[in-house]
């Protein structure tokens, strides 16, 4: 009896750190899309990134940094990718930065894919540290530490969050939302303001996969495929865009539909047929989540 | 004849925000009428309704006896109703003759020959493209392409906007050309000496509704207008 | 070194014919199509299908016409396969864009994306994840320059039919753009669509044409894939980078500038092939894509500003 309930509790567990994962991109993706109205169609590119660098640089094999120092550096890296990109495209049209973001996720995944010797090509990397791990073992108790530490990111991220886009600055972001003819005689400072806004954002990505690497202890490139895109999205939509309570509450709540339909596509279809069963799984949400777009508009927050 | 009856209009992009709210006016056949009237009037948006290019939320519109209300905007050409927008009125990267031969592919005019003949300035740049244009020339292209399909009525939003004291003056005397073929005309200006010259009467909008219609010569003189133009501090000054 | 750019040029058909279709729903219908190098891939497979039944029932459609490496199936299936990803980007359309289109450019590229996800994966759901070739019959290539100058020049018959097509499909699209009515309305639609309207012009009629030949289009592109490569279902995911590069490259609303930029992708791709190795071929679309919109973001030939 005992088992089966720790093996409720250890499955749980497990959901909640990937949905607690999932809420922090997709705050990320909110600052971007519902704060500032800026179209990142390459999410899965920040967050490999993210995790990649963390694995690369706390990999016993490699220079071994603690896990602490590897999350910390997933969040810079990340937002230099961010900074690159949007130094180059946010002055341009809007849909360049969807094609370019796009552009990074794929060219990010191709190096990632093929740059064995540095990145384990299609093997990914192995072995990632798991903090804590000296004094917790791999059991029950480090899932229930690692959940711990992923839900303490998580309302450290949300509180931070909410005081910036209370502050001063984010005012300026909601006006050049509104609008954005008069906001921009403050000159320069709109495409500055959309640039921090677009960094950050990306940091957060970034993060999101340093916890996942750190979490699962592997990574490979076809963990960072565009459904990585699309499940961010997915939860944005179904939370409401712009209300960061919202999208945290779509983003457990996506993760828990896509669980669970997963699940039980896998028990009705035979052993032998699971990459297909996984292929409808996606099938069958994507034209849910296309479907919710039709029936319930996305519209950003009205705050 | 009434060539154009506009009823209890109530226009806006957005459903509940109405900028044409309640407008009625009556265009008879062979007049020429202007709509004036302060910025954020909704004198464009009346026409752009007109036009079927603002959604309608109340109202009718009768172009010589017809219901246009619901007319999309791609019919009203072969309705009779030719409309010449303010800005961005020509294809600036299609040639004159381009710009005009697509107009009369669309009607199936017969030719361009009838066009040219009453603007031969067109007729000599007809390679350019309509990018290299001048303002007053672009103006006249606008024109010419919506004349093309021999509408019955001619709608133009503020044609006089960006151009010389000269350039206004040959577009006007091509509208009394028009007029005087049989064309009627609707526009809104905002140049209020020039559109009184040239209008036979002339409605002042103010907040999305006709205010004062009247024969332009009447208003020439009317203190009403200035009234509404700059308000009660005018009158006080006096 | 020249033979890098023959294989330019047949990736770049490949390129050119989906960059055209995806320009033309840029500029037209006004949002970036990320389900667009799906209709390749579906076009390809439908074309596939219709190849292995009519060889199935009439075996002297599979014989090899003349030097190239398939047979009248082939080609009967590509006509068919054409109307079909035209029917089928028209219902996207319909079920889809249609009812999103008020909502503005980033629902509809969010709806795209999930699209797209949706037709790879019931490719994947359908035909599996193995590759597929329309024919086993090789190919010998014929040598136009001996391998001494500078590499030498060869092309495979099937290599030269498509680069001719692809030339012939641009030349009539073209004409077609350039002096019919409704090519004309295309045009104008894309340049002004309000004084398109007022001139006469059915929004709705050219939106219906754009989407036709936009698949027509992706159908082809995604044959001369599985003729001069292999047909994979991710093969349209795969496209989409190097699409969309093109269509920036040439300028958004060009069709001779999504051709050059076609081109100058696929030469991008094969020098990379030489000099960074087959698997970073994406990576070549992506680095001419970052160039352009650092040099000059309208694109070559890009007709708005």
């Amino acid at each position: 009896m005992t088992t089966l309930l720790l093996g409720w509790l250890s499955y749980g567990t497990f959901f909640l750190v990937f949905a607690t994962v999932f809420a922090i991109i997709t705050l990320g993706l909110n600052l971007q899309w519902g704060f500032t109205g800026l179209f990142n169609v390459g999410v899965a590119g920040f967050v490999a990134v993210g995790a990649y660098t963390s694995a690369l640089l706390t990999t016993p094999k490699g220079p071994a940094w603690p896990v602490a120092a590897g999350l910390v550096a997933a969040i810079l890296v990340a937002g230099l990718v961010g900074l690159f990109i949007g130094a180059i495209v946010l002055r341009l049209r809007r849909d360049y930065l969807a094609i370019t973001t796009f552009g990074v996720a794929v060219t990010i995944q191709t190096i990632a894919n093929n740059a064995t010797p540095l990145t384990g090509g299609p093997f990914g990397v192995q072995f990632i540290p798991k903090p804590m791990q000296s004094w917790l073992g791999t059991g029950l108790s480090w899932t229930l530490a690692y959940l711990a530490l992923s839900l303490a990111l998580l309302v450290i991220v949300y509180l931070a969050l909410e005081k910036l886009v209370a502050s001063p600055w984010g005012r300026v972001l909601r006006a050049i939302r509104e609008d954005e003819i008069t906001a921009s005689s403050i000159g320069k400072r709109v495409f500055l303001f959309r640039l921090q806004s677009f960094v950050i954002g990306a940091m957060l990505m970034g993060l999101g996969g340093a916890l996942y690497a750190h979490f699962v202890g592997f990574i490979a490139p076809e963990d960072f495929l565009p459904i990585l895109t699309f499940q961010p999205w997915a939860m944005l939509i179904v939370g409401g865009a712009g209300n960061n309570r919202g999208v945290i509450a779509g983003a457990f709540l996506v993760w828990a539909f896509w669980t669970v339909s997963g699940g039980l596509l896998r028990a009705w279809i035979p052993q032998a047929e699971q990459a297909r069963a996984a292929a409808l799984q996606v099938v069958l949400i994507g034209i849910l989540i296309v479907a919710m777009l039709v029936l319930r508009p996305l519209r950003r927050s009205r705050i | 004849m009434t060539a154009l009856q506009i009823d209890q209009l109530e226009a806006g992009y957005e459903p509940g925000l109405s900028i044409v709210r309640g407008a009625c006016l009556t265009v008879h056949h062979g007049e020429i009428v202007a709509v004036i009237g302060p910025n954020g009037a909704g004198k464009s948006s009346l026409l752009k309704a007109v036009a079927g290019l603002v959604p309608i939320s109340r109202g009718r519109n009768l172009l010589f006896g017809k219901d246009i209300t619901q007319t999309p905007a791609h019919r009203m050409v072969f309705e009779g109703l030719a409309f010449v927008p303010q800005t961005e009125n020509v294809f600036i990267n299609l040639s004159v003759a381009e710009n005009l031969e697509l107009a009369a592919a669309i009607v199936k005019a017969d030719g361009l020959e009838p066009i040219y003949a009453v603007f031969p300035d067109l007729h000599r740049q007809r390679a350019n493209l309509a990018r290299q244009l001048s303002g007053g020339q672009r103006q006249m292209l606008a024109l010419a392409r919506g004349l093309i399909a021999r509408p019955k009525l001619l709608v133009l939003d503020e044609p006089s906007a960006g151009l010389s004291p000269k350039m206004v003056e040959q577009v006007f005397s091509k509208l009394r050309e028009v007029r005087a073929a049989g064309v009627t005309v609707l526009l809104v200006e905002q140049n209020v000496k020039a559109a009184l010259a040239l209008a036979d009467r002339t409605a002042v909008m103010l907040e999305g509704k006709e205010r004062i219609v009247a024969p332009s010569a009447d208003l020439l003189n009317d203190e009403r207008v200035t009234e509404l133009y700059l308000g009660r501090f005018a009158r006080e000054r006096n | 070194m020249l033979q890098i750019i023959a294989d330019g040029l047949i990736i770049g058909s490949v390129i050119s014919l989906g960059a055209i279709g995806l320009s033309l729903t840029l500029s037209i219908v006004r949002f970036s199509n990320f389900s667009h190098g799906e209709l390749l891939a579906w076009g390809a497979y439908l074309a596939l299908v219709g190849t292995t039944a009519f060889t199935a029932s009439h075996e002297s459609l599979a014989s090899p016409i003349g030097p190239f490496s398939f047979g009248w199936g082939l080609v009967i299936s590509l006509v068919v396969a054409s109307a079909l990803t035209a029917l089928l980007a028209l219902l996207l359309d319909a079920i889809l864009f249609k009812r999103l289109r008020k909502q503005g450019a980033i629902t509809l590229v969010i709806a795209s994306f999930g699209a797209a996800l949706v037709l790879r994966n019931l490719l994947l759901f359908w035909q599996g994840g193995v590759p597929k070739y329309y024919s086993q019959n090789l190919q010998i290539a014929i040598a136009f320059l001996p391998r001494r100058t500078y590499g030498g020049l060869r092309f495979t018959p099937d290599q030269l039919l498509v680069l001719a097509l692809t030339l012939a499909t641009v030349t009539a699209l073209h004409l077609f753009l350039r002096y019919s009515v409704l090519g004309r309305s295309m045009r104008a639609t894309a340049i002004n669509p309000a004084l398109a309207q007022v001139t006469g012009i059915d929004p709705e009629r050219v939106l219906r044409a754009t989407w036709l030949i936009a698949g027509a289009l992706a159908a082809l592109a995604g044959v001369f894939a599985g003729v001069t490569v292999q047909l994979r279902p991710t093969m349209g995911v795969e496209l989409l980078l190097p699409l969309f590069a093109a269509v920036v490259l040439g300028g958004i609303g060009s069709l001779w500038g999504a051709v050059l930029g076609g081109f100058i992708v696929g030469l991008a791709e094969s020098a990379s092939v030489v000099l960074l190795g087959a698997e970073y071929r994406t990576a070549a679309a992506f680095i001419v894509l970052i160039a352009i919109l650092l040099l000059r973001p309208n694109g070559l030939f890009g007709e708005k500003p």
